[in-house]
């Protein structure tokens, strides 16, 4: 059960980004296809999850949040005090040493993201 | 009928290289200019997601400019001044002889003299006192700081312009001199793009963009990989071009070497997004198309494409399908490099660096491989990309160029024929 004061603070950062109401906002929706964020708009409403929640978002975790309630329990499992996560779980055992590499600077993030396609793609720039 | 324009002279400062001569050696070797970054001194680098850029190291202005030049301008103008001095010596343009008021300057820039910039608005937010803003500042970061000091080191009184179309603004620089030549302004345009903004606070920017590759902090010569199934993000690089551009007419009078002829060019914005193509990729293909309607050819006389090419997932992806669209069944057959896999995405300068390579291509019939070309993605994949280099006779090559702010940019080159 994700916490619900976790949820509500995710609807208000969208909901002002939106400039609409929070009640018309709920964890089904879909960042993309129900709420219309296009990558950018993604990469700037986690920019402030990661500021109201004093957190910090890998690339690598991108994928997975595509929905209101699937942002709620990322944040959820990541604000609960523990043993730095695994490194995010990666079919190419390389990759994944690389990301394990990388993440060393940055707060150790839980490898329980869904497996989802990357069907638009974090990274979208000319 | 259009009146001809050629390319006579070529400068480069790069990270692979400080003049044509050790540039075209290192990207024929596809050698990669990509390292680890040092520092963002007082910042740890820590608080960046990316640590790798194509930073030119050890340059000293005074190595290669007098005083009165290099020292009152930034950066990004400094690099302009000595690629600018490389391409009117290789162009054998001496300025004594010219009529002063037709040789023009035209520089693209993006972000111009970001150095002094984030230094100075540092110290007056930290120090809190405005009176010690250094009288230089607005001079220096004012973005046509390069075009005026280019025109002052060389007498050139034609024409002075400078074109901000972010990581198009070269290319533009490029069609803006064919037409200020064709519409009989000038008969001669020194072309330059320059860029040095690897900088903390932009760094850090495109950081928060996740523009930027950050999977191979640890690798850097391997980050930079446009077309790759592995890309992840650009990779910041800073450096200029510099590309002497004159009337046929004038380049008979006295003589000149020419490499390739300016023949078209296209500026259009897809009205989309400021920072996302169209993932159809249909604004890129019309690009092209208009570019070479522009120049009177057409998509079978073309044999090269220099590709816009950033290892963005989308970015790579979206110019390849419109390659794909508009060349059709000879797609596969098109040598295709991307520049930006040796020495970085250099922003301003990268339209003019990635001429300067396609001027050489034409000249010398040498393609530049396209570094870390490892594993195609399926996405992307045109059988012209080659992690080796290539040799072709170019009738005809693309140079593209696409700047956030949804601007596109080709130009057209091609080999001249008398």
């Amino acid at each position: 059960m994700t916490d619900p004061a976790i949820v509500s603070k995710i609807i208000q950062a969208l909901a002002s980004y939106l400039k609409r109401d929070p009640a018309s906002i709920t964890e089904a929706h879909h960042l993309r296809d129900d709420l219309g964020l296009d990558s950018m708009a993604v990469i700037e409403l986690l920019f402030e999850i990661e500021e109201r929640f004093k957190i910090q978002i890998p690339d690598q975790d991108l994928p997975g949040l595509s929905t209101v309630g699937s942002v709620a329990v990322y944040v959820q499992q990541r604000l609960v005090p523990a043993k730095p996560a695994p490194s995010h779980a990666s079919k190419n055992p390389q990759k994944a040493r690389r990301l394990k590499k990388t993440s060393r600077t940055l707060k150790p993030a839980p490898s329980r993201m869904p497996k989802k396609p990357a069907s638009a793609s974090k990274k979208k720039k000319r | 009928m259009n009146s001809r324009v050629v390319v006579t002279g070529l400068g480069v400062v790069s990270s692979i290289g400080i003049g044509v001569s050790e540039f075209w050696k290192s990207a024929l070797a596809g050698r990669s200019g990509i390292t680890a970054i040092q520092s963002f001194d007082p910042f740890p680098l820590a608080g960046y997601r990316s640590k790798v850029a194509g930073q030119i190291h050890n340059f000293s202005p005074e190595q290669y400019l007098p005083a009165s030049q290099g020292n009152r301008v930034d950066r990004y103008a400094q690099f302009a001044l000595v690629a600018t001095k490389e391409a009117l010596a290789d162009a054998g343009l001496l300025m004594a002889k010219e009529s002063p008021h037709r040789v023009g300057v035209i520089v693209g820039a993006g972000m111009g003299g970001m150095v002094m910039g984030e230094r100075e608005i540092t110290q007056l937010y930290q120090n809190k006192r405005p009176h010690r803003v250094h009288p230089n500042f607005i001079p220096t970061i004012t973005l046509n700081s390069a075009s005026g000091i280019v025109a002052m080191a060389h007498g050139a009184k034609g024409p002075n312009l400078t074109i901000s179309t972010a990581c198009s603004s070269s290319a533009h620089a490029l069609g803006q001199a064919l037409q200020c030549i064709r519409s009989g302004q000038a008969d001669v345009v020194i072309v330059v793009g320059a860029d040095a903004s690897i900088t903390p606070l932009v760094f850090a920017g495109f950081c928060s963009m996740r523009a930027l590759s950050s999977e191979f902090n640890d690798a850097p010569e391997r980050a930079s990989r446009p077309f790759d199934r592995a890309r992840d993000g650009f990779v910041m690089g800073e450096g200029a071009g510099a590309l002497i551009v004159e009337s046929l007419a004038h380049a008979k009078k006295r003589k000149a070497r020419i490499y390739a002829e300016l023949a078209g060019y296209a500026a259009t914005s897809e009205a989309y997004h400021m920072v996302i193509p169209r993932e159809d990729g249909e604004e890129v293909s019309t690009t092209m198309q208009l570019a070479l309607k522009s120049a009177d050819l057409a998509p079978a006389q073309v044999d090269y494409i220099n590709a816009h090419a950033t290892s963005t997932t989308i970015g790579d992806a979206v110019e390849a399908k419109a390659i794909r669209h508009l060349f059709k069944n000879r797609a596969d057959k098109i040598a295709i490099s991307a520049t930006k896999s040796l020495v970085g995405h250099t922003l301003g300068a990268a339209g003019a660096i990635g001429a300067v390579a396609s001027s050489l291509a034409i000249h010398t019939g040498q393609i530049h491989p396209t570094a870390n070309y490892d594993d195609p993605d399926p996405a992307c994949r045109l059988g012209g990309i080659s992690r080796s280099a290539q040799e072709r006779t170019i009738r005809a090559a693309l140079l593209n160029a696409f700047g956030f702010g949804s601007n596109n940019a080709t130009v057209v080159l091609k080999k001249f024929v008398a």
